[in-house]
């Protein structure tokens, strides 16, 4: 767990006289519920983005560095000079930023305190933004200090390697994140990263109001608001469903080789010209189904027989050809005749064939080679995409967005396909490549199964073409038989021995194979019941305890702040998908379809939930960091009673640190407007710590 | 009232119609074909056509070592122009006039950018080729320019 202390931002600008003329803004907080008020575009947003950018949490702000701030802290501020008359216009000095800075004091709970130093407008490209230097002292203490280490924000490996921020932040706020499944990710897991986990506990004004934890990034977690949650309230389930994973993951691969060996069975038919019977379609794990499996020979259209019965077969005409006589050609010329039309038929029958799938695996040979190169095109675009990711996260362009025409102030921007009358839709830059990675995945499969059917095809193309010859040989001998000497030997009879015999021992090559894929088959079906027994014997856990319990809180705090789109009981938490984990509606208890929250509930309502939703989360969260921030929590004409009911709530916990901005002058419904004092007089008076704004701009000239 | 809201299907687009990328790619081509950090517009069109594809990029190659003196139809870099605007804009690139032709110049502005993009490792593959094809005399180009063959 953490709380803020103390935040400070330092802005050295083009008219600071020295290096100690500084602007910006210096606040405590406490622990317990913090007020920020002020009247509208005083900077309460700049206040709060500081904080999250002090954090390294920006991404839910929705950029990366100092992308997600306001330009006040980056680039130009105006410090008003007088009003003129009672009219709005304002009057002021405009300060362009030459450096400014970021320091967040922060306490965890073993009364460690640590200063952050980020930052935001860097005079030369060493003062990198995606860097936090951190000191283990007070701010006031951080001149005479010697920095514990710079740490980086953004880039790979920021949750789990040693220079990584968030890897330091996670131990200090006590946390061992846990490792869940992961989409992308070559190890199939990765941390569960902090970013993620704050989005349950900042909520900011312009989309944290639309969603449970609506400004989550995404890193390709699997399922990553319901492992927050499992995280949070420290469900056993997190570790379960991981262990899950693994077990399902593996229960894929043997189906996944189970459907090979099966395919196998298909290739070995086709080789040998048999059919092989009693192939279980899925995977099993009895004995009797796998020990069926068996082939037969069909020798005529009528005629069928086992692999022990053709092999007799064989073996019976060779020991008949070698019981016969050598025979001449004459006494057999009839004979030989016939066989030789009938072997001509059956070798151009077969020659057609053979061209004819030559011909359709070379086209698949042809796309094959057109597919990978469509890769290796698509592979260049990610490079360069990523190249270009880091060039601007590094800032490489400085002020990008603003390119301008200086002289008609026209905006340039990077799209140069869309023209003044047709504008075309682009994906961002992040978004098309992530598309171009979906792309990349599709093609991959594609190139696998391709070359797993261009090989198995050669195979067999080889097979084909060795019948072919096979046949030639024949024929050959055969015409050979016809045009010479009748008194001669028929060379054919001796061909035909050969390759009865080759035939048999083919045969007998056949039933090892069989009998050793059967053994396969019988190795997989061991392990994938292992599998299943795991599957079943993962612990039974206390997580319901701890889920109804956090239900009843967060449905009790639902109704104090006076949600009235349903009834209590027909409210509760989700079990099991969809919105698992999440508050839902159902008609009656025994309702089977449970729906949305969000659609059941008036635009207000579903904000109150939010608010009771994230309480509740660090009510009964054992793991929870302990810190909640409302960026204006009266949205959507909330009454004023209940923006009263959660200060109220709120201002009671004093083990935790809430703060909440919020504005002074704005009109709540159509009879209410947010009134401090009438916001307040509800409240004891020591029970929370007030920073009034007022109807001053936050950044101001600091005095040491 | 039922409301209809139509959202819009953004579309995936290659990598080469991006401003920033092709602006990358310009200041390369001006800092190592140009000569004195400026390059002409037909040098730099000429250049980004030979990226374009593996064949012309032979064809600039064998000019460049001489074992042709000619060049194929070759055609103009689609948005330049945008490129060019945000080049100035951001006054990493300048006009200049040299012998009444126009010149695209690079700006120290322009050429630390490159430096940083070098020092980060970007792009280094297109920069690498762009590097090996290197300076182009004026003369030689005028002449092969001159000199179109189909093949």
């Amino acid at each position: 767990m953490f709380k803020i202390n103390r935040l400070r931002t330092e802005i050295l600008t083009d008219k600071s006289e020295n290096i100690d003329d500084i602007y910006g803004f210096d606040f405590s907080f406490n622990q317990g519920l913090n007020i920020i008020a002020g009247e509208n575009s005083r900077g309460k947003t700049t206040v709060n983005s500081c904080v999250f950018y002090a954090l390294g949490m920006e991404e839910l702000l929705g950029g990366h560095n100092s992308k997600a701030l306001d330009k006040a802290l980056k680039d130009s501020f105006i410090i008003k000079t007088e009003k003129v008359d009672n009219s709005e216009e304002e009057k002021g000095t405009t300060y362009q930023i030459k450096r400014s800075k970021v320091f967040l004091e922060i306490e965890n709970n073993k009364a460690e305190v640590a200063t952050l130093e980020r930052v935001i407008k860097g005079i030369d490209n060493d003062e990198k933004q995606s860097n936090v230097t951190i000191y283990l002292s007070k701010l006031e203490e951080i001149d005479s200090t010697i920095p514990r280490g710079v740490l980086y924000v953004n880039g790979q490996g920021n949750n789990d390697d040693v220079n990584g921020f968030y890897a330091w932040f996670s131990n200090f706020i006590g946390f061992n994140l846990p490792k869940v499944s992961h989409s992308s990710s070559k190890s199939h897991y990765s941390p569960l990263y902090l970013q993620m986990i704050f989005s349950s506990m900042l909520i900011e004004q312009t989309k944290g109001w639309s969603d449970f934890f609506a400004t989550m990034p995404y890193f390709g977690v699997t399922k990553p608001k319901e492992k927050v949650i499992e995280f949070l309230l420290d469900l056993e389930e997190i570790n379960n469903s991981t262990q899950r994973d693994t077990l399902n993951r593996s229960k894929n691969e043997i189906v996944e080789n189970w459907n090979k060996s099966i395919k196998a069975f298909s290739f070995l038919e086709k080789q040998n010209n048999a059919n092989i019977t009693s192939i279980p379609e899925n995977i099993t794990t009895e004995k009797r189904d796998i020990e069926k499996i068996s082939a037969t020979f069909q020798i005529a259209e009528e005629e069928i027989l086992t692999h022990q019965e053709y092999l007799k077969l064989k073996l019976n005409e060779i020991f008949e050809l070698e019981k016969k006589p050598f025979i001449n050609i004459e006494s057999n010329k009839d004979k030989i005749l016939t066989q030789y039309e009938e072997n001509k038929t059956k070798y151009n029958e077969l020659k057609s064939y053979v061209n004819k799938f030559e011909s359709k695996l070379n086209v698949e040979k042809l796309q094959y080679h057109n597919i990978n190169n469509q890769l290796s095109i698509i592979e260049k675009e990610i490079k360069e995409h990523n190249n270009l990711i880091k060039v601007f996260n590094n800032d490489l362009f400085k002020n990008k967005n603003e390119a301008k025409c200086p002289t008609c102030t026209q905006i340039i921007n990077e799209d140069i396909l869309s023209t003044d009358s047709i504008i075309i839709p682009q994906l961002s830059l992040e978004e098309n490549k992530s598309f171009l990675l979906s792309q990349k995945k599709i093609i991959q499969t594609t190139i696998k199964s391709l070359k797993d059917s261009i090989e198995e095809k050669g195979t067999l193309l080889q097979y084909f073409k060795n019948s072919l010859r096979n046949q030639e040989i024949i024929i050959k001998s055969l015409s050979k038989d016809l045009i010479a000497d009748d008194r001669a030997l028929s060379e054919s009879e001796v061909v035909k021995k050969i390759q009865l015999q080759q035939q048999v021992q083919n045969l007998e090559q056949f039933e090892i194979q069989l009998n050793d894929l059967k053994i396969n088959l019988m190795e997989l079906a061991n392990k994938y019941h292992n599998i299943i027994l795991a599957l079943d014997g993962l612990e039974k856990s206390d997580d319901e305890r701890v889920l109804a319990s956090f239900e009843e809180n967060y449905k009790n705090l639902l109704f104090e702040f006076e949600y009235d789109s349903n009834e209590k009981f027909q409210i509760s938490i989700n079990r099991s998908d969809p919105f698992k984990y999440f508050p839902v509606y159902k008609r009656s208890k025994s309702d089977p379809n449970p729906q949305s929250i969000r659609i059941n509930s008036s635009a207000s309502d579903f904000v109150r939930n939010i608010w009771s939703y994230t309480l509740a989360l660090r009510d009964n969260g054992s793991n929870h960091p302990g810190l909640i921030i409302f960026d204006e929590p009266g949205q959507h004409r909330t009454k004023l009673s209940s923006l009263q009911a959660l200060f109220i709530k709120t201002s009671k916990i004093t083990d935790n640190q809430t703060i909440i901005f919020t504005s002074i002058d704005k009109q709540l419904n159509e009879e209410e407007k947010i009134d401090l004092d009438g916001l307040l007089e509800v409240l004891d008076r020591d029970s929370y710590h007030l920073i009034n704004l007022g109807n001053d701009k936050v950044i101001k000239q600091l005095i040491f | 009232m039922i409301n209809i809201i139509l959202d819009e299907k953004k579309t995936s687009i290659s990598i080469l119609y991006n401003a920033y990328y092709k602006l990358v790619i310009l200041l390369a081509i001006i800092n190592h074909c140009g000569s004195k950090n400026k390059a002409s517009l037909q040098l730099i069109h000429l250049v980004f056509w030979a990226l374009r594809d593996e064949r012309h990029y032979q064809v600039l190659y064998d000019l460049k070592i001489n074992i042709r003196s000619t060049l194929i139809p070759w055609s103009f870099e689609f948005g330049l122009e945008k490129v060019l605007a945000i080049g100035y804009i951001e006054e990493y690139l300048e006009k200049k006039i040299v012998s009444n032709q126009l010149e695209i110049v690079l700006t120290n502005k322009g050429q630390d950018v490159l430096k940083s993009i070098n020092k980060y490792e970007l792009f280094q593959e297109e920069i690498n080729r762009i590097k090996s094809i290197g300076w182009l005399p004026k003369n030689k180009l005028e002449k092969a320019n001159n000199n179109w063959k189909l093949l």
